[in-house]
């Protein structure tokens, strides 16, 4: 079983040591022979364009999922007598998928809209879109979606709160108050706290692959593209991946 | 699952539900129901809660299987 484990970890070492390898190859030879600021700004136009479309759908389908599950699990809530507990645990089951489609758009969301400042900035300064009518919406789009999405997200979240307090009415905590986290551990039992200590360790262990991906990227993307504004999406993905990984694991423990 | 349990049977006979077997043990809902499914073990604290509620021993109700 050792020796399997080390010989899996060799491997990953010797794939990663030709990826950098080839990676190293490939800056030296593309810095030499291409225009990295053609290609940053080529990426910078995509962004700017591609950032507030992916923002609006990606907001469409958090409400097709989000709003749905809630309803049914509120429908589910109304009707629960406190016997069957087979529609308590469905009612809490869509509760959480609703509460994990409103945390991942949300967090994509603020993915997106680093995405579009960062592009905006960039192609508004070198004059590479057109300042027309077109280029206002697409910036009213990219910020405007955004802005809905996070009252969307900090009303909806208050919502699912109200309804997991009516059907366990042993927890105490909202949404506005700075003291949400302490006060929501504090009315938690063991084993929900088991779940939340197991969560966090997922998340935190997904973070650190993620960051080692990213911090490879940063490294090639800023030697190969010149691109500038890496930090705030950067930290936009960090964060999503915080969210997404912890909710998921609670989820599946909460469902098992 | 090594811990297999009797909490569901002891439970109706008491005739409450998981949120009633809950307050009288000072926990949620949700952790009945997952000690009953064996998802969850509960603490030595818990158990013996139980068991007090339930007017038996800790071995009446958790039971431990060799794999």
């Amino acid at each position: 079983m050792k020796n399997k484990a080390l010989v899996k970890f060799i491997v990953m070492m010797v794939i990663c040591l030709l990826v950098g390898m080839v990676g190293g190859f490939l800056a030296a030879f593309l810095g030499d022979n291409t225009s990295p600021a053609a290609l940053g700004d080529l990426a910078a136009i995509v962004g700017f364009y591609g950032a507030p479309i992916l923002s609006l759908l990606a907001f469409l389908v958090v409400l097709g999922i989000a709003v749905p599950h809630f309803n049914q699990a509120k429908q589910s809530a109304e009707i629960w007598d406190g016997d069957d507990e087979e529609i308590i645990d469905d009612a809490e089951n869509k509760l959480n998928i609703a509460l994990i489609a409103s945390n991942t758009g949300f967090s994509l969301g603020s993915v997106l809209l680093s995405v579009f400042i960062c592009a905006m900035l960039s192609v508004v300064d070198k004059g590479a879109v057109p300042r027309n009518a077109v280029t206002r919406v697409f910036v009213i789009v990219g910020i405007g979606v955004y802005v809905v999405n996070l009252i969307f997200s900090v009303v909806f979240q208050q919502k699912i709160l109200n309804l997991i307090k009516k059907i366990s009415p042993e927890k105490q905590a909202n949404v506005y108050d700075s003291k949400f986290e302490s006060k929501w551990m504090d009315s938690c039992d063991e084993a929900e706290k088991v779940i939340i200590y197991k969560s966090g360790y997922k998340a935190y262990s997904n973070t650190v692959k993620v960051i080692n991906v990213l911090w490879v990227c940063s490294v090639f993307g800023a030697a190969l593209f010149k691109i500038d504004g890496w930090v705030p999406i950067v930290i936009g993905i960090i964060w999503m991946t915080l969210i997404v990984s912890y909710q998921m694991e609670a989820y599946r423990l909460e469902k098992h | 699952m090594p811990l297999r349990n009797h909490l569901k049977e002891y439970r109706a006979k008491l005739g409450v539900n998981q949120q009633e077997m809950g307050a009288l043990v000072d926990t949620s809902r949700q952790t009945i129901s997952q000690i009953e499914r064996g998802d969850y073990s509960p603490s030595v604290t818990l158990a013996l809660k139980i068991a007090k509620v339930c007017g038996a021993t800790v071995e009446e109700i958790f039971e431990y299987e060799e794999d």
